[in-house]
């Protein structure tokens, strides 16, 4: 690995490792996020972000695009489920009860157009006033009539497709941006210190074992060879931060399961999501699956290398940050030129800033040659600090 | 104040003055966090094994949606300490799944299947608890302070080096509620919220569909699915610890120095989750 990969790779690893302690995070579900647009200003843009499957690494670039997602991984499942056909109700009357109802049955749905049908309680009264009559012995195999008014992969497959017809395609989660904005209002202070060095550069104990994604648009050094043996210096010999946050917030969003009428936003979006089909499709193997070809496979979506693997649980979210790293060793003063130079564009871990979201950068060299860096985001200008991430085998 | 973090490095367990923490296999978590849970479920009285500690800081949302969205959700909680908020797998749907797959018989039993797919069809996708976000708002207001001092020492080796660790946990809380809510299944109309959901869940179903007598309610295969260590429904919400205002201070010391980590509470927050395994939750 290169020198410059090799220093992306500590500062990330250091950056993660201080979110982690100080904001009482589990390296077992927090991922580092970095993307365009750590303010978030829309809804979609939100949703993107909880729709996103993360890859196996403690941070990741968010793609505003990205083709892995779940709602994506979700609608191919649910087209390779097979619908097995319920015999339950025939069973349970045998062939001539059954061949009589169905008789009965036809003949009343002629009569009786209007009825609604797919309704539960209406099918259980038509069945129930038959069989007292005609096989009071039975009467409970009305259950396998009503059941499948609760066919899961059935009522699954109804609501995924009314969101092209309801919502143009947007897929909408169970959480608002309007309710994020109310959550971080209501989030709690936090203020930490931390020492860095070589002892906690390692990852190796987290949920992605050590992975890193080497970003070098965020983590970028203007490909500076001078100052990346500032930054290796930096990172090695460790340095002291402080951090406040005025305002953090875990922010949690599921699939929309259930239809929310009362909120603004939520009201105008079908539910489009059902568990009990993703219960169904993780758990009961491959007989579920359909073995059409073309049809996705278990293996595909939850295997080894499967797309699915994990889903974005919660948004980890600040406002009002100081962060001051101090550094702890002696610079040349060509050295402290260079991380002058450097600040001035934006200092890790918010490089770019100053271009957007309200960021500054300050730094202060003393008498022995060491620096104090400040970044601060003033409050109203929140920033997503990461994501929680929840494996499929600790959700089914 | 220094932070020392006290982290990649194989612990040797000494002594604890609030009860016993100890290094996770396989993980290196936090020993701050493991003890601040471990403190918080011997003072609130709690299972260690079923309270989990929220990360971060989860918020409150601000209705009955939210609430309920909370509670629905059942993901599964590992041996850890950590509460996982996923809401990808909800208990209402899990539900409905044992109900699509119990066994039709014509000999009824006292808790009929056909009653319990008819209150749940009824319900119309809108799947209430038997609490709403005002009473929890009530119980957090009626909610006792609460002050939480506790320290423990260990030690702590490397390859090379011994270390003498220290963590001291002062917690205080103006209000601190356990809020426990059950799915809801009868109607209730004295609530005002309540009063206009239907009731959709019929205890004795899931009872009888996790004792499955003689393989009756469910075959071995389906009742496998759901309950075994890796089925849909292993666990399930049964309540929220709920503070307002407070501070929840942790300090480390070593032989290097001492750093504290603080978290003031200004606005209501969920401090952790009680879940339970289905296998407690039906008895």
């Amino acid at each position: 690995m290169s020198k410059v990969n090799d220093d992306m790779q500590r500062l990330t690893a250091l950056w993660y490792n201080t979110m982690v302690a100080g904001l009482h995070l589990s390296d077992q579900s927090f991922q580092l996020y970095q993307g365009p647009n750590t303010l978030i200003t829309d809804d979609q843009l939100m949703w993107n972000i909880f729709n996103a499957v993360p890859p196996k690494a403690i941070n990741n670039y968010y793609n505003p695009s990205q083709v892995n997602n779940f709602t994506g991984n979700y609608g191919l499942i649910l087209g390779a489920l097979v619908a097995t056909p319920d015999t339950s109700f025939k069973s349970c009357l045998g062939d001539d009860y059954y061949n009589a109802w169905q008789t009965y049955f036809k003949d009343y749905r002629q009569k009786h157009v209007e009825a609604d049908l797919t309704n539960a309680k209406t099918i259980s009264n038509i069945f129930t006033n038959w069989a007292i009559v005609n096989a009071p012995e039975k009467v409970s195999c009305v259950a396998g009539l009503t059941k499948t008014c609760i066919n899961p992969i059935n009522i699954a497959n109804i609501m995924y497709s009314s969101v092209d017809a309801a919502a143009g395609g947007s897929y909408a989660w169970n959480n608002t941006l309007e309710n994020l904005k109310k959550a971080l209002a209501s989030g709690a202070t936090i203020d930490f210190e931390l020492d860095s060095s070589d002892k906690n550069i390692s990852t190796t104990h987290s949920w992605a074992g050590g992975n890193v994604s080497v970003l070098f648009n965020i983590f970028s050094f203007n490909g500076s060879g001078k100052y990346d043996d500032v930054s290796y210096k930096t990172t090695s010999e460790g340095f002291h931060i402080t951090a406040h946050f005025g305002k953090v917030t875990t922010f949690t969003a599921g699939p929309y399961t259930q239809h929310d009428a009362q909120d603004p936003t939520l009201k105008d979006f079908p539910a489009w999501y059902n568990s009990a089909a993703l219960s169904l499709a993780y758990t009961n193997g491959e007989k579920v699956w359909s073995t059409e070809k073309g049809k996705v496979t278990w293996n595909d979506m939850f295997g080894p290398n499967g797309h699915l693997q994990r889903m974005v649980s919660s948004l980890v979210v600040a406002d009002d940050i100081t962060i001051i790293m101090k550094s702890e060793i002696d610079y040349t003063s060509s050295e402290l030129t260079e991380i002058q130079a450097a600040a001035k564009a934006g200092v890790w871990p918010f490089f770019q800033a100053e271009v957007s979201g309200g960021i500054t950068n300050k730094v202060d060299i003393d008498e022995k040659g060491r620096f104090t860096c400040t970044t601060t985001i003033p409050a109203g200008h929140p920033q997503i600090l990461g994501i929680l991430q929840s494996p499929m085998s600790t959700i089914f | 104040m220094r932070i020392k973090a006290v982290i990649f490095r194989i612990i040797l367990l000494i002594a604890f003055s609030e009860g016993i923490i100890a290094a996770q296999s396989g993980k290196n978590e936090y020993l701050s966090n493991q003890f601040l849970q471990s403190t918080l479920s011997a003072k609130l009285h709690l299972s260690k094994q079923h309270f989990k500690l929220c990360q971060g800081v989860q918020t409150i949302g601000d209705n009955s949606y939210w609430l309920w969205s909370v509670f629905n959700s059942t993901a599964i909680q590992d041996s850890g300490y950590w509460y996982n908020s996923s809401q990808h797998n909800n208990l209402s749907s899990s539900y409905k799944l044992l109900l699509y797959h119990a066994i039709v018989r014509a000999n009824a039993d006292n808790c009929s299947l056909n009653n319990a797919i008819l209150k749940y069809a009824d319900a119309q996708d809108y799947y209430a608890w038997n609490k709403t976000y005002d009473n929890l708002i009530s119980e957090l207001k009626a909610g006792k302070p609460m002050t939480i001092t506790a320290d423990t020492s260990f030690v702590e080796r490397n390859a090379t080096e011994t270390f003498n660790e220290r963590i001291v946990i002062k917690t205080t809380f103006d209000h601190l509620a356990i809020f426990s809510s059950y799915p809801l299944s009868q109607t209730d109309t004295l609530n005002s919220e309540l009063k206009s959901y239907n009731p959709w869940f019929t205890p004795c179903f899931l009872t009888e569909a996790y004792e499955n007598i003689d393989n009756r309610m469910l075959s071995p295969e389906d009742w496998e699915c759901a309950f075994n260590s890796s089925g849909y429904l292993t666990g399930i919400t049964i309540a929220l610890i709920v503070v307002d205002k407070g501070t929840i201070a942790i300090t480390v010391s070593c032989n290097t120095g001492e750093t504290t980590t603080l978290t003031q509470i200004t606005s209501p927050i969920m401090l952790g989750v009680l879940v339970s395994g289905i296998k407690e939750y039906m008895r």
